[in-house]
């Protein structure tokens, strides 16, 4: 009988159940964090799981994996934004219409903010989204997100401020950019 | 609005997306679900990874190539300049598209003007759909060799 892709790889199911069923809530709701919705986010967690079956564990998985998938699903998020992005530029001249008119513009109120935080987010540093992630959406204070990101807890403090100034700065220039259009 | 008018810790609590654990493990059993079906079942071992035939390969390259805006009928005609042939049954690629939605390689999101109109409804490649697509495109330039550019 041929051996499946995860046999190949040394993969079985019983394992990859255990570990699927301990991290995939922190995979999703890093990638749901990321993207802002359930298709994307469920198609981020199937990704990475799959791509840990096709190709084993990485030294890095070994050494830390919740720190890992949690990064991973995190920059998975962050591709499909900016894939998102390149989609939404390539709109017709009557979705632009549709944009600039100011009584839509209300109307998206809530929906148009967090389009905007999270294409910011996706523009960030890798390294700044996490820790913000980790601030916000996991709720983890400064020692516990230095001791998984192995940096003194004055550094994730240091971090976490320029991230959130350069956040401020991408909104603004996301938000002139739109008035601009 | 200037960045030091800007509250962005109370634009990240209010604005930043945020599943719940339910949701998580909902999503979580449907994952698992196909996951199974791609790499554990008896299906699956009939296959070697990469393996796609050329039909659903081209129809998953149309998809993606339609970067999530082609729904049966434009990806079928991406199909057709794919192949450099005439389709005769579009019903033939937009059963295709439902299998690969159900592995898992596309997924769909209907029309908001008409949601239940099924051939307005547009498909869009997922990860596991481009991981395929590279696979059985790199199985294909193994398979063409070295030679492949004198075919």
């Amino acid at each position: 009988m041929k051996p499946t892709a995860a046999e190949q790889t040394g993969m079985k199911q019983q394992d990859f159940e255990a570990l699927f069923s301990k991290y995939r809530r922190l995979v999703y709701r890093a990638a749901y964090s990321g993207v802002g919705n359930k298709l994307d986010a469920e198609d981020a967690l199937q990704s990475l799981f799959l791509k840990l079956i096709d190709q084993g564990f990485s030294e890095n998985f070994v050494r830390d994996p919740a720190g890992y998938l949690y990064r991973a699903a995190a920059n998975e998020a962050r591709q499909m934004c900016r894939a998102r992005e390149r989609r939404t530029r390539s709109h017709t001249a009557d979705d632009i219409e549709v944009l600039k008119d100011p009584q839509s513009d209300r109307s998206r109120g809530e929906e148009a903010m967090r389009e905007r935080l999270l294409d910011a987010m996706a523009q960030l540093e890798p390294e700044q989204a996490d820790i913000l992630l980790l601030w916000f959406e996991r709720g983890l204070r400064d020692a516990e997100i230095a001791e998984l990101l192995g940096k003194t807890r004055g550094a994730v403090g240091m971090m976490l401020h320029r991230a959130k100034e350069r956040l401020k700065e991408l909104m603004c220039d996301d938000s002139e950019a739109g008035g601009r259009q | 609005m200037k960045p030091n008018d800007m509250d962005i810790d109370e634009i990240l609590r209010r604005y930043l997306p945020r599943a719940s654990q339910e949701e998580a493990d909902e999503a979580g059993e449907r994952v698992l679900k196909r996951i199974r079906a791609m790499r554990f079942s008896e299906a699956a071992k009939e296959r070697k990874p990469g393996w796609l035939p050329k039909f659903d390969l081209a129809v998953l390259a149309a998809v993606d190539e339609l970067q999530g805006e082609g729904t049966a009928v434009t990806i079928t005609l991406k199909v057709e300049e794919l192949l450099e042939e005439r389709i005769v049954s579009g019903s033939a690629v937009f059963i295709i598209l439902l299998l690969q939605e159900r592995s898992g390689l596309v997924a769909s999101s209907p029309d908001p003007n008409e949601p239940d109109a099924a051939h307005l409804q547009s498909f869009k490649i997922t990860g596991s759909g481009r991981g395929a697509l590279a696979a059985a495109r790199a199985a294909e330039a193994r398979r063409a060799g070295p030679l492949a550019d004198f075919a």
